[in-house]
């Protein structure tokens, strides 16, 4: 018994050691960054004064700044209505076909797996990808529309303030309908199917199985699945840039892209800073609002 | 009846199929078009006259074979630096009493939801005081530290699955502990290596705001940012354009064709879209 001991404390000693490089990565490139980035963000920090050696500590002057910015209030507007839209689409139509290819066909795995190739491919490759088929001479979706009679003529897209948004979720919804089916998916797998036969016995009716049964069961997978997607289209940046900068007129400026345009662009580097600790304020609170959710998930299981 | 329930669903399911990759084939024909080909109204759906030049074009004219270099260096650095500290510290957060475990596994998950623009202002000042800016270094840094917490989290799953029995075997047998780790340990996660492996190097080929931000030379950038730049070289020449994505994309789809299996498992588990 004791020797159990002792090997089990030379083994914890050990332990440390395999976890202590990737340890010391996180910290130095992620935590120390993330610091001084705070820090940044309470510093008079611009092309001028970047490379002196102390900076001006001026409380949160950057942060009033980048808030009566005049900028800041479109992209926040934008920022929501890109990613709640964007979740809407690409939570219903991935639940639809979630739902369909669990049904056991020949070939629904095949299927369901070949989707996924959007998640792969590079962000940039599908932002000009995209700015060809919403092109608004020669664009295949206005083709579309107009064989249709949805429109009557050619939309530009991307260069009209009014569609900008819209074409660049347009592009991100693609991208993420796969992501939310196969989250989805694999939590409809471990719902049990006898529990379905019961209630077929039962005599309820598909949509009332669907309401009564599956969507609760599945309620864990639910969570996760728009937890992670608000994160992951909130803090979209590459796409967008590519596809439209941001423009025209900022019509499709979200936080991210104000924040990289205010240190790069402008070389307000305190304001960039700031900028992108509003931004992860945002997640914070979603990620808070998830585990709250979860935690009061737990007991009834 | 089930025969023709079967039938409908597998048309169902090719006609989303079709829908949904359709852009790709878009991508593809636009690429092999001859530039009237692709301003006809209505679009052809197959080209009448096919044709590389594009491709010539984006060999001839623009470097896109030392952008594809230049992708190829990153992700590989990028994956092997990954795949090393990520197999270490998954391994050692599986098999170990550790204290504090459920602090270190909250921060790799809060880290993997961290926005790679929190990152780049203040990584861009560091590098630039270590003169690490227009190096490979400085992408391939910034690019572990994104793909680092999702290796762990896939990788520790795998670690949790062996026996511990089978490493105290090796042990009886006087294997040390690196010992029973490197001869016992690591070939029985070789799949989980390979699905992280893939996974970091794809992500890592797809990786636009570092590249943008750290490399301003333009013989260090990866295929990327010279897709970025394509954008304002060839405008409107779509054709053009879609060549230069579907070079950049190739190797991509090619990986995903043949080892779909590891990168859907991958995917399921650390729950990520890149």
């Amino acid at each position: 018994m004791k020797i159990k001991i002792k090997s089990l404390t030379k083994g914890e000693r050990v332990g440390y050691l395999y976890i202590l490089p990737a340890f010391i990565y996180i910290v130095l490139v992620m935590i120390y960054p993330l610091a001084f980035n705070l820090i940044l963000s309470f510093q008079e920090v611009d092309m001028m004064t970047l490379m002196k050696p102390t900076k001006a500590f001026i409380g949160l002057e950057n942060y009033r700044q980048v808030i009566t910015n005049l900028t800041f209030p479109i992209s926040l507007k934008n920022s929501l209505i890109f990613t709640t839209g964007c979740i809407f689409f690409q939570f219903t139509i991935g639940l639809a076909f979630a739902l369909l290819f669990s049904l056991s066909f020949p070939l629904a795995g095949h299927l369901r797996g070949s989707l996924l190739i959007t998640l792969m491919v590079p962000q940039v490759a599908v932002s000009i990808l995209f700015r060809w088929l919403l092109s608004g001479d020669y664009g295949l979706i206005n083709e579309l529309l107009t064989k249709l009679h949805f429109i009557e003529e050619g939309i530009a897209w991307l260069s009209d303030p009014k569609t900008a948004l819209a074409g660049v979720m347009l592009a991100n919804i693609w991208i993420g309908i796969p992501f939310n089916m196969m989250i989805l998916a694999s939590g409809l797998t471990a719902i049990p199917p006898d529990i379905y036969e019961a209630a077929a016995v039962d005599g309820a009716g598909p949509l009332r199985r669907f309401i009564g049964l599956t969507l609760p069961l599945l309620r864990p997978s639910i969570l996760i699945v728009l937890t992670l997607g608000f994160i992951y289209t909130f803090r979209i940046f590459g796409l967008i840039y590519a596809m439209t900068g941001g423009g025209p007129i900022n019509s499709s400026t979200v936080l991210p892209i104000l924040a990289y345009k205010l240190s790069f662009l402008f070389f307000e580097f305190g304001q960039g800073a700031a900028a992108t600790n509003i931004l992860l304020i945002f997640l914070f609170i979603i990620i808070s609002a998830y585990l709250i959710l979860a935690a009061k998930e737990e007991p009834r299981e | 009846m089930r025969k023709n329930k079967d039938m409908l669903l597998i048309f169902t399911g090719i006609s989303i199929a079709i829908v949904l990759l359709f852009p790709f084939y878009w991508m593809f024909v636009t690429s092999i078009k001859p530039s009237a080909e692709i301003i006809t109204k209505p679009p052809l759906l197959i080209p009448r006259n096919p044709t590389l030049e594009s491709y010539s074009i984006a060999f001839t004219e623009g470097s896109i074979g030392r952008y594809l270099q230049n992708s190829f260096i990153i992700a590989s650095f990028t994956t092997m630096i990954t795949i090393t500290l990520g197999v270490l510290a998954a391994y050692g957060l599986a098999r170990f009493r550790i204290k504090g475990l459920t602090f270190f596994i909250s921060i790799l998950l809060i880290s993997q939801l961290l926005p790679d623009v929190s990152l780049v202002l203040p990584l861009f000042i560091i590098f630039n005081r270590l003169g690490l800016l227009n190096t490979y270094l400085s992408v391939i840094l910034a690019n572990v530290m994104l793909w680092l917490p999702f290796a762990i989290l896939i990788l520790r799953p795998y670690f949790l699955m062996f026996p511990k029995a089978l490493e105290d075997a090796a042990r009886i047998d006087g294997c040390t502990f690196l010992g029973a780790f490197r001869r016992v340990i690591l070939p029985l996660a070789l799949p989980a290596i390979m699905v992280s492996s893939i996974l970091t190097f794809l992500f890592a080929w797809g990786e636009f705001v570092f590249a943008l931000t750290f490399l301003t030379k333009a013989e260090l950038r990866p295929i990327t940012i010279g897709i970025y730049n394509a954008i304002g070289q060839y405008g409107i020449k779509y054709n053009d354009l879609m060549a230069y994505a579907v070079v950049a994309i190739a190797p991509i789809i090619i990986i995903f064709i043949f080892l779909q299996k590891y990168i859907r498992s991958g995917l399921v588990i650390g729950g990520i879209k890149g």
